[in-house]
């Protein structure tokens, strides 16, 4: 049976299981064939897990499953972990010592990763470390290709993102959905006829051979990569980076990946559809490549980049195709054109040439990556690319980093902490205290300890669960004097104020009032991480009506009642006094007061601010702020500072405000 | 608990399963009165080998029918109750530590499960589910939906789960999307009270002051493993005539596209819908005795989109069939 064959048979009993799903199962193969890893991310009930049981299957290589939980370690995955007591070379005592009874991922020559996002960082660190480098200690181990699946990752799953190293890691990625999803009726109905019958079961023979899958794997070693498809390739890079801004902050383009990894994939391209000579067209491996790697709006005009290089390749006359649209564009003259220019920008930082040698050396002799140290990541560790959110441009509001950077202190205060939970990972040790803790000590230690009792209990799991580091509400005047350019300063506040409050992964909830108070709910829940959302319903408001303090206090404040105990937060954005309800917010205050909830106030304006807003601020402990409109039609932000008032408060009282003018600019006082 | 003698051939058509699954029905009215939408539901649930979960409020016969099936089906049961600390351990059966000698005369110390509780069940009831977290909940999505841990099959026919509503005041955090959706039957119930049945809430005073009532509630075991195994075999056969495909399909369509039902707002999986979805209609027919789905058994539907869909669509849900029905079934 030829090699050809071989693969064929793969597919098509991938494709008697599974109904559609083009995309993973060609990437499934590709992974097989090219010795590469693979994650899938999508909902639940799409054929993940099923396609690449399917596929480790019909690849008749052993063959390992773990579904990964948040008690998941590391020893589970990698044997059994063993305690092994023997006597000592001089028959005088004992020696214990650890050890690991091989299997799981060191034995198995494919792995399959189930809710991989679900373990903690601790087991999956290790173990991805151990997927690149196919490495344990020193040893090599047999593994071909690890698939990872996943839910996405949001709040409702308990799960987190992938950190972008671990990421990287899986060369092959995709997203997945079913067919109800996209609307492809014809598909469902014929899920639908196909299971009408029970279904087959997986076992028996498989269809390829781990001999036939290594033949496979020099045969792309040995497909031709020609010089156009390589030019192609570095004009798609040069557009990612330089056309389409894709950087450190919001991709992660790695040089092992794509200047290493790519190029190998392309040949299995090839390969997998019989040719021995790359094609420009095999360049659409990088839909499998780039899912996570670059932004996901980028990421879904990919298709149509790539068409153009490819035009622009065959027609070497033709300038950058999309020049005149890239809205004030600098480079427009150093548009990268047809092989000519020195063009500076490659990603890593590395020019043009370095670049082609490197692309130059993965197509004339294997360079094994193993092998290869060199190559540094491009994001530091610890950034994360927020490739899922795209934030706004700033709209003309400056100074904006006095708020931002007095709040973010103020955030900073609580920030993540963990803390004792029996629903967190088991990260440290201590001591057990009652019975009831057996199930989570050190199975060697508990051994050992029955033996010899004493009272020195064994050690246990601490579960700990990080805190989110608090929650944040946003709560913002849509009244008719916020109307037009008020309202979308207000948004750009809002958008920024979002992106702190995402990097600290804190909760946020929103709320809009004018007399009336608007909370906004997202699956029945207030509080939430969906930062994009937030930061679309903000983008989109309309303004109308007059303006009451008391309701929107009293529901976000209503929102802390039940949450946790430390780090809250009410951002208040208004332009102008309270017309109705109680202007002083007395209960309010005192129920801020109570629950410790910090009011940081914004006022916009060239109007006195109300010395409500100073009140509420400086009782809760919050920052003030205000922003005046500039000369140049934009919004300009200071710290408010109020002079001490005298007693009691009451409208009318006109106290002196000092706030810090820039230079040059005019303000308008009553 | 005596295990009654099976007889051969007791469920081997449609005709007989309707009728042993009646029996099981007669035996839960014995003891609970009314419900009749959850009865209906768990008997669905068996006869489709699927899981089902259910919500409501205290005290309303959750936990109570969810044991009266188990005892009557007379299948191998466990039955545990969820709490704050739970962990997988306690779930899957022991974690022992073996020790073997190795090789080299030392000894070998491990740490491995002595398969138990999920794992040996063959019905099991989840109580007070969402009071776990929902960390800990992780390691049932294998067992549930594929019926296997590590390597080794299952013999789990059905898992029934019952939850308090998932509101702060009950301590619980709601399931993850993707473990509501291994529970192919879901439904949310309410006590006869808040219900209004003051005709079912008489019948219930009734029957537990009436003299023949002791404390101890002891369902006849009705069924029996071999019952179960054929009606399975039966469900396989039962046939899906090509309208009933085409309705449920304008159903979905019209979830997508006239309700706008997407990621956003409900969880509309391809498993659930076209391949569950298949088999519950299947029961449902069984159920009645007929070895051919009928439009009318699409209803059943509504025993799986109660967390599914927002809730006034799932309100609708009736109608919202009957419409489908009537769309494709009076020609296009």
């Amino acid at each position: 049976m030829s090699l050809a064959q071989s693969l064929h048979n793969v597919r098509k009993r991938m494709d008697a299981h599974v109904i559609g799903h083009e995309p993973v199962k060609e990437a499934l193969l590709l992974g097989l064939v090219a010795r590469e890893h693979f994650y899938v991310e999508g909902e639940p009930g799409c054929a993940k897990t099923l396609l690449a049981e399917v596929a480790a299957h019909a690849s008749n290589l052993t063959f390992f499953f773990s579904q990964l939980h948040r008690d998941t370690r590391l020893s589970e995955l990698i044997g059994d972990s063993v305690l092994r007591r023997s006597e000592s070379a001089n028959g005088q005592g004992e020696v214990i010592t650890q050890d690991v009874r091989k299997g799981g991922v060191l034995t198995s020559e494919v792995v399959l990763l189930d809710d991989i996002s679900r373990a903690p960082g601790e087991a999956l660190n290790v173990l991805l470390r151990m997927l690149n480098e196919r490495k344990y200690q020193t040893e090599r181990i047999p593994l071909v290709s690890a698939i990872a699946t996943t839910n996405p990752t949001s709040d409702a799953y308990y799960n987190e993102p992938l950190d972008p190293a671990n990421l990287d890691r899986f060369t092959l990625q995709l997203r997945t959905r079913g067919s109800i999803g996209v609307r492809n009726w014809a598909e469902a109905r014929r899920i639908m006829d196909r299971y009408d019958a029970p279904p087959e079961s997986l076992a028996g023979e498989g269809d390829i051979t781990a001999n036939e899958l290594r033949s496979a794997n020099r045969a792309i070693q040995a497909v031709a990569l020609p010089q156009r498809v390589i030019r192609a390739y570095r004009g798609v890079l040069d557009a990612l980076v330089n056309k389409f801004d894709c950087n450190p902050s919001n991709s992660l383009l790695t040089d092992r990946t794509m200047l290493v990894k790519v190029p190998r994939m392309i040949k299995a391209l090839a390969f997998l559809e019989g040719r021995d000579t790359a094609g420009v067209g095999d360049l659409r491996v990088l839909k499998y490549i780039l899912t996570f790697r670059v932004p996901e709006d980028v990421y879904n005009i990919l298709d149509e980049i790539l068409k153009n290089l490819a035009e622009q390749v065959d027609n070497p006359e033709l300038e950058q195709p999309g020049d005149e649209e890239m809205e004030g564009q600098q480079q427009g003259d150093q548009a990268a054109q047809q092989g000519q220019s020195e063009e500076r920008n490659a990603p890593g930082g590395a020019d043009r040439e370095l670049v082609d040698e490197m692309l130059e050396a993965v197509d004339s002799d294997e360079v094994k990556s193993d092998e290869q140290k060199p190559m540094q990541l491009q994001a530091k560790p610890g950034d994360e690319p927020s490739s899922r959110f795209q934030s706004n441009p700033p709209q003309q509001v400056k100074n904006l980093e006095i708020l931002l950077g007095k709040i973010n202190g103020r955030l900073e205060h609580n920030s993540a902490e963990s803390d004792a939970h029996p629903g967190g990972s088991p990260r440290t040790w201590q001591r057990m205290r009652a019975f009831d803790e057996f199930l989570d000590t050190d199975p060697a230690e508990t051994a050992t300890w029955m033996d010899s009792l004493s009272p020195r209990l064994p050690r246990v799991f601490r579960r700990e669960k990080l805190h989110t580091g608090g929650e944040m509400v946003i709560v913002r005047d849509v009244s008719q004097s916020m109307e037009g350019r008020y309202a979308r300063w207000t948004s750009s506040v809002v958008t920024k104020l979002v992106e702190l409050v995402r990097r600290k992964r804190m909760r946020i909830g929103y709320i809009e009032f004018n007399h009336v108070s608007r909370k906004y709910n997202h699956s029945g829940r207030f509080f939430t991480r969906d930062y994009d959302k937030i930061v679309e319903i903000a983008s989109n408001v309309v303004c109308s009506g007059v303006t009451n303090y008391q309701f929107p206090m009293r529901e976000a404040l209503k929102e802390f009642r039940v949450r946790g105990t430390h780090n809250k937060h009410i951002v208040f954005l208004t332009d102008g006094e309270p017309t109705q309800g109680d202007w002083l917010v007395r209960e309010e205050r005192k129920l801020a007061k109570s629950l410790r909830v910090a009011v940081h106030t914004l006022f916009i304006g060239t109007t006195e601010c109300p010395e409500i807003l100073d009140v509420i601020s400086e009782e809760t402990g919050g920052c003030q702020f205000i922003a005046v409109p500039d000369d140049q039609g934009g919004l300009f932000v200071a710290e408010r500072k109020s002079k001490p008032r005298p007693e009691p408060l009451h409208r009318g009282a006109a106290p002196v405000m000092e706030f810090q003018s820039p230079p040059g600019l005019s303000m308008r006082r009553h | 608990m005596l295990r009654e003698q099976s007889v051969p051939g007791a469920a081997s058509t449609p005709h007989q399963i309707s009728a042993s699954f009646r029996r099981l029905r007669s035996e839960l009215d014995r003891y609970v009165i009314g419900h009749d939408n959850l009865k209906d539901a768990l008997i669905l649930g068996l006869i489709a080998r699927e899981h089902i979960y259910i919500e409501g409020p205290p005290g309303i016969a959750k936990t109570m029918l969810a044991e009266l099936v188990a005892t009557a089906s007379n299948l191998n049961f466990y039955f545990y109750q969820f709490h704050r600390d739970t962990r997988l351990a306690e779930l899957v059966g022991d974690v022992v530590i073996s020790r073997e000698r190795g090789d080299d005369n030392s000894e070998l110390i491990a740490q491995s499960i002595r398969k138990g509780g999920v794992l040996t069940a063959e019905l099991c009831v989840l109580d007070d589910i969402s009071r776990s977290p929902g960390e800990a909940l992780n390691v049932l999505l294998r067992i549930l939906n594929e019926r296997q841990y590590v390597h080794d099959e299952i013999p789990l026919l059905t898992a029934i789960a019952t939850s308090n509503p998932t509101v702060d005041d009950y301590y619980n955090e709601p399931l993850d999307p993707a473990n509501l959706d291994r529970f192919t039957i879901q439904l949310r119930s309410d006590g006869l009270i808040q219900e209004n049945r003051w005709d079912l809430v008489k019948s219930v005073i009734d029957l537990y002051a009436s003299a023949q009532f002791s404390d101890e509630i002891k369902p006849s075991a009705i069924l029996g493993r071999d019952i179960f195994d054929q009606a399975y075999e039966q469900l396989h056969r039962v046939a899906v005539p090509e309208a009933v495909k085409r309705m449920l399909i304008d159903l979905l369509e019209r979830f997508v596209n006239q309700y706008k039902l997407d990621g956003s707002n409900s969880l509309i999986t391809d498993r659930s819908f076209l391949v569950k979805g298949i088999k519950v209609l299947k029961a449902s027919a069984l159920m009645d005795g007929r070895a051919s789905v009928e439009p009318k058994d699409l209803h059943a539907l509504a025993f799986m989109t109660t967390f599914r869909v927002p809730e006034d669509i799932h309100k609708n849900m009736g109608g919202l069939i009957s419409e489908s029905i009537r769309r494709v079934g009076g020609g296009e």
